[in-house]
Parts: C-alpha cells; structure tokens; sequence
C-alpha cells in the first residue's frame, strides 16, 4: 500500500459575490472542565472533559472562522487561535480565553481542516507582518 | 505486581500476533533514566514498544485519551501513561517527565505529537526537543516501520503487514539548564533527531532539504 499524502494545500472555493469561504457541518463540543490525573499520589496531568456534542457549522473565510452551534457560537480572527490540531477523528482549535472547542466534521475530513485553517493562519500573519508560523501545537509560534 | 505487568501480557499477546521484527534491543540501558523516542504511525506503535521494550517506560499519551470512557480513565494511569494535553503549553507534563527521569525511570516521547497521517514523518515539536536537552538523560531513538501499512489513522481495522522496530544507540546531548544554552543548541539537536529516526524507520527526514546520498543523479 502505498503511503498517501494529504498535506497539499488546499484552494478556496469561490462563494457568492466574490467572497472565498469554505463551510461545513460538524458536531461542536466546548471543553467544560480539566481534571488532574493522579497516581500513587502524585499528580500526572490533566485531562478535558468536552461537554455534550451538538450540530453545527463551521464557516471559514479569508479573515476568520465562525463557529455556529446550538450551545456556543462566534467568530474568531486568524491571529485570535492559540493552537490548531486534529484528535482523532477530530479537529481541535484553541481559542482565547483558555477555550478550546472540538469540530466532528458529518462529511468532511478534520485533516482537510487542519490544512484549510494552517493556511488560512499563516497567510494572516504574513499579512500582519508577524512572520513565518513554524508550529500549530501546543501553541501557535512563529520565527 | 503492578498493575503494568499484570497488563503486560495483553501487549505480548498482541506483538505475538503482530509479529514484528526487533532490532537494537541491546541499545536499551539496563538502569537509570532515559528517554525513548520513537515515530508515530500507528495506535499499535505504544502496544509493541512496551510490549518488546526490556524497561518498564512512561509513555506521553493525549490527554483526551483520559476521557474517553471509564475504562480509559481508570488503565491509562496504571500502564504508565502520562496525560499530555496537547492544545496548550502543558507544564505538568515537563514536572511528572522530570520527577520520573529523577527516579531513574524511562519516559517514551512520540516527540512529532501526533500519529502520521500518511506514513511520513513529520517535523519535531521543538517543545519536546527543548525538555529532552534540559533533562540531559540519554535518549535511545526507536524507528517504526511498517505499522502504518498495519493500521493507519484513517482505518478502522487492521490489516497484516511486517512491522519493524529498530532501537537505535543511545544520544547524549548533555544537560542545558539555561534557557539560553538550550536554543543554542535546540536546531542542531533537532536536526540529528530527525536524521536519526529518518534512519532507524527508512523515511526521509522532514527537513532533509536535498536528496540523501545514494539518491542524488539517480
């Protein structure tokens, strides 16, 4: 079996009235808590607990990603995210305000998203002048 | 008994019936701290490196593994998995790797911090090169191959395929206290870790800008 590449970067349709927008539906859970994990008495870590999942959309543009679901919604700048990441099956965004919010895509590949938003991210720091983004996790940095 | 070797024999089990050939063991120190570093292809990867590992080792896991259920919450801890949250900067996970590695234990890294998409492997995170140069313990790199052919992150069952783990000798990069020395260094050590695992699994190494030799006018 051949090794299959999924890293190529992705182009963004063309939406109405000439706005570049790429969409899709997801199932949308909101961490509500971490709790320590412990052993022997010592501390591990911790682990997050993500709250119940509920249907939603996902819409990103040249400028931000919305997120729409019936627990929480709202739009959040580029230069906004903390950390982009697939879990599993899964897609993880950290956001500001120590939240993180885990998009279950219906249809769509979480690593397709992983690639869409990492493009859509470096693309508004070359912007913003604020250099080249080298990593995604455990935060976004740049050089 | 703890309750790691009473589950040991499950992972035997399964390295029994996934049959991978193992290279290097002898390269695996006897006592003291280290640190295992090996790439990610596979969930079977974590199962047949303890299971073919001569040391007990505590391994870096995510921490959503945690929360996955009862079950999950309960055995992680007891078979040594260490939560690592990975949407943060999380620096429990560099105080419980330390006090570890200061009880002479070994601690397995996964250091691209996340299972392979398509078999490749993928850059270092430098947060992870960054604690492996301020522990300054050794660090026995092990190459996986094959287990992506095996079961790849996209397939929800197995299939066979040869595996081979191959434990390369021990690195030792010294002990970088200071902040400073340790990004002095921090590309260099990079660097040779991933030619080292480029090596050890027969990949190309993420950052290899030009062919390897052998392949160059081919």
């Amino acid at each position: 079996m051949e090794a299959r590449t999924l890293s190529q970067p992705m182009e963004l349709g063309d939406g109405s009235g000439g706005v570049l927008r790429y969409s899709a539906q997801a199932m949308v859970s909101w961490r509500v808590r971490e709790a320590p994990i412990w052993r022997g008495g010592k501390l591990l870590g911790y682990s997050e607990t993500m709250g119940p999942p509920s249907p939603g959309t996902a819409t990103a543009d040249r400028e931000a990603i919305s997120i729409e679901s019936s627990g929480q919604s709202g739009r959040w700048g580029y230069l906004e995210l903390r950390a982009v990441q697939t879990s599993s099956s899964s897609l993880q965004i950290s956001l500001p305000g120590d939240r993180l919010v885990q998009l279950c895509f219906t249809v769509d590949s979480p690593k397709r998203w992983e690639d869409l938003l990492r493009q859509l991210v470096r693309e508004a720091y070359q912007r913003a002048g604020r250099g080249f983004v080298r990593e995604f996790q455990p935060r976004i940095a740049v050089r | 008994m703890t309750w790691y070797e009473f589950f040991r024999p499950v992972a035997k089990g399964i390295s029994v019936v996934v049959r991978p050939k193992i290279e290097g063991r002898e390269n695996i120190p006897r006592q003291g701290p280290f640190f295992l570093i090996a790439n990610h292809q596979s969930v079977l990867d974590p199962i047949l490196i303890q299971a073919n590992c001569s040391r007990i080792v505590h391994s870096f896991t995510k921490s959503t593994q945690f929360s996955s259920g009862a079950v999950a919450r309960w055995l992680l801890p007891r078979i040594n998995a260490i939560p690592t949250r990975r949407y943060r900067v999380d620096p429990q996970v560099v105080r419980t790797a330390l006090r570890l590695l200061e009880e002479g234990e070994a601690v397995c890294i996964y250091p691209e911090g996340e299972r392979s998409w398509d078999g490749l492997l993928q850059p270092l995170r430098r947060g992870t090169v960054r604690l492996i140069l301020k522990a300054g313990v050794a660090v026995v790199p092990c190459g996986v191959s094959g287990s992506f052919q095996a079961w790849p992150r996209w397939s929800r069952r197995p299939r066979r395929n040869p595996v081979h783990l191959r434990f390369g000798t021990p690195i030792h990069f010294g002990r970088h206290d200071i902040r400073a020395e340790r990004e002095a260094v921090l590309d260099d050590a990079m660097e040779r870790l991933e030619m080292v695992l480029a090596d050890l699994s027969g990949q190309p190494s993420p950052h290899r800008t030009k062919p390897p030799s052998g392949d160059a006018g081919a």
